[in-house]
């Protein structure tokens, strides 16, 4: 752990996502307001002392809105980024390990997975499956199974004829057991990388989808249904779309400097 | 011949499944598609004659062919919410998303090649940080949210482009580029940045070859020994990673879209998944997807006359 703080990336994303966090904690221990509450009366309200970031066009506080999307946008991180992998690294360690037809149809179904571009995927399951944070967890998590997969593909692939492996062949060990117990360990610090990536891979895209009104459903705040209902007051109030930007700029790119940060310090740059 | 064979065979198996990815989910649609298309509380007079005509009493093999087959025939059906011919509605949304796809990729090879020749040129650590934290924030900062903040500073505050809104090639030329510009700098900004990394990383492995230090010692000026040989060489893999760029800036656009008010794919899918639209939705992320695989096939295409050596791997 010690040796990536000498990363600047990593630094840097570690000093983000420890905001973000502390955010995380202390809305789950306290919000300043109840989050879906209107006050008809204070629409649009600027920033100030009874509303620390100022009020939504319903006269919500923007503060615990954007606290909660924190939340929300964490929970699917870590929920995508758990099924994604686990899902990812079963089906890439097959393929790596094996080798041959195996490798060669998982591979094929990969890159037909990948010819959809962007939130396609997900946008077509969720039109399938319907909304909401289970839905979007799932469609976000299948999306990211790929890039678990190359991942794990090519760490089973470089370790399959190491040593250490021929020798748990000799003393007997099955598939598995070599597989999971032993060549899956080597892989942590790649895995992270990965992890870190998919998080805020995650994050965009749940982002993205509540943007378009398919992610996380109204009253739940989500960042990227924030800014969409900011950006219909643009012209009165500017600031409100800077909030849930600048909190979803920071989550990702967080996470996006911590991958790289651990992939620096792995190669050895 | 044998790897465009080869080549070939392998992208007739990916379309094939594609295809089936995408039949296959509206499959698992839980429920009847004909009573979510129409509601619940439908005549079941009407919920009969339009799984007829959905072909949803026929099995599923029969109607996965005829689906094909009309494909082919370009006849994917009736959109419900437009009543009109789903091919018809992505031709129209192909020529705004096709036509913000081209510009975002002008930009992004304008942008992306030059810098990243010139910070592997002037490679100083100075330079490396503030650039790589650069291109993580145009990374990080979604799209949409880069579309949002144009609009702000260049429409509301400088009001020198159109916030929203399509204006046609036909109809005014100067208008469709000025319409089309914030949208495009939108999803190129981020996608410039991978290119940034990737044409960045392939000079300076380049440099360090042999035949560059010949260059060099046989007295040759290091502009010439940049431009005439370290660059051409290193923009070759660079093809491969405009390929993979394709499905990013496509994946951009359908949400940039709705930023933007534009009548493209993105817009008709998001319009497709709100009204239950099923065919079209189907129509389109099919066509969207295969426009990605046969851009990378044509990648894979340029970059074996680009570097016949690929053939032989």
């Amino acid at each position: 752990m010690k040796k990536y703080f000498s990363s600047i990336s990593f630094c840097i994303g570690f000093g983000m996502i420890a905001l973000m966090s502390a955010l995380l904690l202390v809305s789950l221990v306290h919000l300043p307001c109840e989050p879906n509450a209107m006050e008809l009366t204070n629409k649009l309200s600027v920033p100030g002392a009874a509303h620390w970031l100022g009020t939504d066009q319903f006269g919500r506080d923007i503060l615990s809105r954007a606290m909660k999307g924190v939340q929300i946008s964490f929970l699917i991180g870590v929920l995508v980024v758990v099924c994604g992998g686990a899902a990812g690294i079963a089906v890439g360690s097959f393929a790596g390990y094996y080798g041959g037809r195996v490798d060669e149809v998982i591979m094929k179904l990969i890159d037909a997975q990948m010819a959809f571009p962007g939130v396609l995927l997900a946008l077509m399951l969720i039109a399938v499956f319907g909304n909401g944070i289970s839905n979007t967890v799932l469609a976000l998590a299948i999306m990211s199974v790929p890039r678990f997969a190359r991942m794990s593909r090519s760490g089973f692939m470089k370790y399959r004829d190491a040593d250490f492996v021929k020798a748990e062949k000799v003393r007997g060990a099955g598939g598995l057991r070599i597989m999971f117990v032993h060549i899956l360990p080597n892989l942590t610090a790649e895995l992270a990388a990965t992890a870190s990536l998919a998080f805020a891979g995650a994050v965009m895209s749940e982002a993205g989808l509540s943007y378009l009104g398919m992610g996380i459903q109204p009253p739940d705040p989500s960042l990227g249904k924030m800014l969409s209902e900011a950006q219909d007051c643009i012209l009165r109030a500017a600031w409100y779309v800077l909030i849930p930007a600048v909190i979803i700029a920071v989550l990702v790119l967080g996470f996006n400097l911590l991958g790289d940060g651990i992939q620096e310090v792995n190669e050895g740059r | 011949m044998m790897y465009y064979c080869r080549k070939a065979g392998g992208l007739l198996v990916t379309l094939a499944l594609v295809s089936l990815i995408t039949f296959g989910v509206f499959q698992i649609l839980p429920g009847n598609p004909a009573y979510i298309i129409l509601g619940v509380d439908a005549d079941p007079m009407q919920i009969e004659a339009l799984e007829q005509s959905m072909g949803l009493d026929k099995p599923l093999y029969q109607r996965y062919f005829s689906w094909i087959r009309g494909l082919f025939a370009g006849d994917l059906g009736t959109s419900f919410r437009y009543q009109q011919p789903v091919s018809q509605l992505i031709t129209s949304g192909l020529t705004v998303t096709g036509s913000l796809a081209v510009m975002t990729m002008l930009m992004t090879v304008l942008i992306g090649i030059p810098a990243g020749i010139w910070l592997a040129g002037h490679g100083g650590r100075k330079y490396s940080v503030g650039f790589s934290m650069l291109s993580q924030i145009s990374l990080s900062v979604p799209a949409f949210c880069m579309g949002i903040f144009l609009i702000n500073l260049f429409s509301v505050r400088l009001k020198w482009l159109p916030s929203i809104g399509y204006i046609s090639w036909a109809e005014d030329p100067a208008g469709c580029m000025r319409s089309l510009l914030l949208p495009s700098l939108s999803i190129a900004l981020g996608s410039s940045a991978v290119l940034i990394r990737y044409v960045k990383v392939s000079v300076t492995n380049q440099q360090k070859q042999d035949y560059v230090r010949t260059a060099y010692s046989k007295g040759l000026r290091k502009s010439k020994v940049m431009y005439r040989h370290v660059v051409r060489n290193s923009l070759i893999p660079v093809i491969t990673i405009l390929g993979m760029l394709t499905a990013d800036i496509l994946g951009g656009s359908i949400i940039t879209e709705n930023v933007f008010s534009l009548p493209g794919i993105g817009r008709l899918i998001s319009v497709s998944i709100s009204s239950r639209d099923l065919p079209l939705l189907q129509g389109l992320v099919l066509y969207l997807a295969v426009i990605v695989v046969l851009c990378n096939f044509a990648v894979d295409l340029v970059y074996s006359v680009v570097d016949p050596r690929i053939r032989l791997k």
